[in-house]
C-alpha cells in the first residue's frame, strides 16, 4: 500500500491561509482557521492532544473538532430525538477525545474510526438509558438524489458508495445492520424484533460486516 | 434485557466481536469480550475491521452541521479539565474546600490574545470569500456537468478506492475506477494554493515513470486510463503542470 511508485519525497506544507472553494460557505463560521495547521493528519492531532503542550494541544482538538463535529453531530442526531440530549452527547463526545487521545494506538485502527466509534457508543449509551427510540427512518429518497446531486463533494461520493455497499447485502442482513447501528438495538432485543436465534444473529452480522469490508475496502 | 433463558456466557467472546463493534452487545457481553481482547491481542484485528466498516456506516447518514455554540461549549470544558488536572497535581491543604464542577463557569482565556488575531483573519477570509465566491458559480456549473456523468460510473459498477497521503496515514480523497477506464478523482485537499494546479497521473505496473493525465484545480476530475495501470495520485504543480511529479499529495493503489 505504501510502495513508493514516485521518485520525488513527500513535501507537507503548512499554508497560512487555505479556503476550500467549495466549502467557503462552511468555513464562514470559523474564521479562525486560518490560523490552524489542517494540513495534518488525524492521527498527528490526536498525538498534539495526547503531548498536552499548550495551546498547541488546543489547536489540534480544534482542528479535529472542526472535521468531525459534523459526523458525529449527524451521527448523534440519528440515534436521539432530543436536541438537548443531542448537544450534551456531542460535547461528551468530544471531552472523551480530549481525555482519552492517549488511549489511541493507530495499530488498533484509524482516528476516525476511534472517534466515531466513542460517538455511537455514547449515543448508544444514551438511548438505552432513556429507553426512547429515534423513529426517524434512514431517508432511502435522500440517498438516491445523492447519487445524482450535482454538488459532487467526496462526502456525497461516501455516501453512494456506502449505499451502494448496503444494497449489495441481503435484505436480512441490510435489515440486521440498521437495525443494530441505526437503531441502537441489542443482540437480545435484535432476536426479539426479528424472531431469529441469537447464534443466527451473530452470525448474518458478522458476514454483513465481512461483507461491506470486502466491498468498501476498508480497513 | 435479557434474552429468557438463553445463557449468555455460553458464547464465545471471539463470535461476539462484530456485535461488540456495532454497540450491539449488554454490558456483561461487552466486557467479556473486552476481556477476551485484552487475553489475545490477536483478535484486535477483526475488531479493527469491524469498526472500520462502522466507521464508514457513520460516514453515511446525511451530514447536518452542528449548532455554532457547540464548538464553545466544547472548548470550555476541556480548558476546564486542564484547571482541574492542575489543582490535582497541587492539592490544596484542605481539599474539601475546593468544590469539583465538572462543568465550571468561564474563566478568562490564557489565550485571549488570539481574540485580535482571529479578527484578522476574519477579514482576511471575507476578502479571499469574495474572490473565491466569483468562482464559485463556474465551478458549480462545471461540477453539475460532472456530477452526472460521475453518477453514470458508479451506476457502471466503478470501484471505489481510497487516496492517501505518501505516508499512507491519512485518506485525502477516492478514486473510482470504472471497468471501461474511466476514473473519476474525488479529493479533500482543499483549494490549490495561488499559482499552482493539481495533476492527476497514473503508473502502470510495467513502467515506473508517471504518466500525466492532465491538470485540474477543483476537487474532482474525470480521466480515463488504459489498462495494467496500477497506481493513481494527484499531485501539486506549478501552474500549467509537470513533466514529472513534484509535491505529491495523494496516492491510490488499483
Amino acid at each position: 500500500m505504501n510502495t513508493p511508485l514516485f521518485n520525488h519525497p513527500p513535501v507537507v506544507q503548512l499554508p497560512v491561509l487555505q479556503l476550500p472553494v467549495l466549502q467557503v460557505a462552511k468555513r464562514a463560521w470559523y474564521p479562525s482557521v486560518a490560523l490552524i495547521p489542517d494540513v495534518l493528519d488525524d492521527e498527528n492531532l490526536l498525538a498534539q492532544v495526547r503531548d498536552r503542550q499548550d495551546h498547541h494541544a488546543e489547536a489540534a482538538f480544534q482542528t479535529l473538532y472542526r472535521r468531525y463535529a459534523g459526523a458525529v453531530y449527524s451521527l448523534v442526531r440519528r440515534l436521539l430525538r432530543d436536541q438537548r440530549d443531542i448537544e450534551e452527547t456531542v460535547q461528551d463526545v468530544f471531552v472523551r477525545v480530549w481525555q482519552r487521545a492517549g488511549d489511541y494506538h493507530s495499530m488498533r485502527g484509524s482516528a476516525s474510526s476511534w472517534i466515531l466509534t466513542i460517538a455511537h457508543h455514547a449515543a448508544i449509551d444514551v438511548l438505552r438509558r432513556n429507553q426512547v427510540r429515534s423513529t426517524a427512518p434512514i431517508d432511502d429518497a435522500e440517498l438516491e438524489r445523492s447519487a445524482v446531486t450535482p454538488d459532487l463533494s467526496s462526502e456525497t461520493v461516501e455516501r453512494v458508495v456506502i449505499e451502494r455497499a448496503m444494497n449489495r447485502l441481503d435484505g436480512v442482513e441490510r435489515h440486521l445492520i440498521e437495525l443494530a447501528y441505526f437503531e441502537g438495538l441489542s443482540h437480545g432485543q435484535l432476536a426479539q424484533r426479528t424472531g431469529m436465534p441469537l447464534g443466527t444473529i451473530k452470525t448474518r452480522i458478522r458476514q454483513a460486516l465481512q461483507k461491506l469490508r470486502a466491498e468498501l475496502g476498508a480497513g | 434485557m435479557r434474552d429468557e433463558g438463553k445463557t449468555m456466557t455460553q458464547d464465545d467472546p471471539r463470535d461476539l466481536i462484530a456485535l461488540y463493534a456495532l454497540d450491539a452487545l449488554e454490558p456483561d457481553e461487552a466486557r467479556r469480550v473486552e476481556a477476551y481482547l485484552e487475553r489475545h491481542p490477536e483478535a484486535w484485528e477483526e475488531l479493527r475491521a469491524h469498526r472500520e466498516v462502522a466507521a464508514r456506516l457513520a460516514r453515511s447518514v446525511p451530514q447536518v452541521d452542528p449548532p455554532p455554540h457547540l464548538e464553545a461549549r466544547v472548548m470550555e470544558r476541556i480548558r476546564a479539565l486542564g484547571e482541574n488536572r492542575a489543582l490535582e497535581t497541587n492539592p490544596p491543604a484542605n481539599p474539601a474546600t475546593i468544590p469539583f464542577t465538572p462543568k465550571p463557569q468561564p474563566k478568562p482565556s490564557p489565550l485571549r490574545w488570539i481574540a485580535p488575531a482571529v479578527a484578522l483573519a476574519a477579514s482576511v477570509a471575507a476578502i479571499v470569500l469574495a474572490v473565491q465566491n466569483a468562482r464559485l458559480g463556474a465551478e458549480l456549473e462545471a461540477q453539475r456537468a460532472l456530477g452526472l456523468e460521475s453518477a453514470q460510473i458508479i451506476a457502471a459498477g466503478a470501484r471505489s478506492l481510497p487516496m492517501k497521503t505518501p505516508d499512507g496515514q491519512a485518506e485525502v480523497g477516492r478514486v473510482l475506477v470504472a471497468p471501461d477506464g474511466r476514473v473519476l478523482f474525488v479529493h479533500t485537499l482543499g483549494a490549490v494554493p495561488q499559482g499552482k494546479t493539481w495533476q492527476a497521473w497514473y503508473i502502470q505496473a510495467s513502467n515506473p515513470a508517471p504518466v500525466s493525465l492532465g491538470v485540474f484545480d477543483g476537487s474532482s476530475v474525470l480521466k480515463r486510463i488504459p489498462d495494467g495501470v496500477a497506481a493513481l495520485g494527484v499531485s501539486e504543480e506549478p501552474a500549467g503542470g509537470s513533466t514529472a511529479p513534484t509535491l505529491i499529495r495523494g496516492l491510490a493503489n488499483i
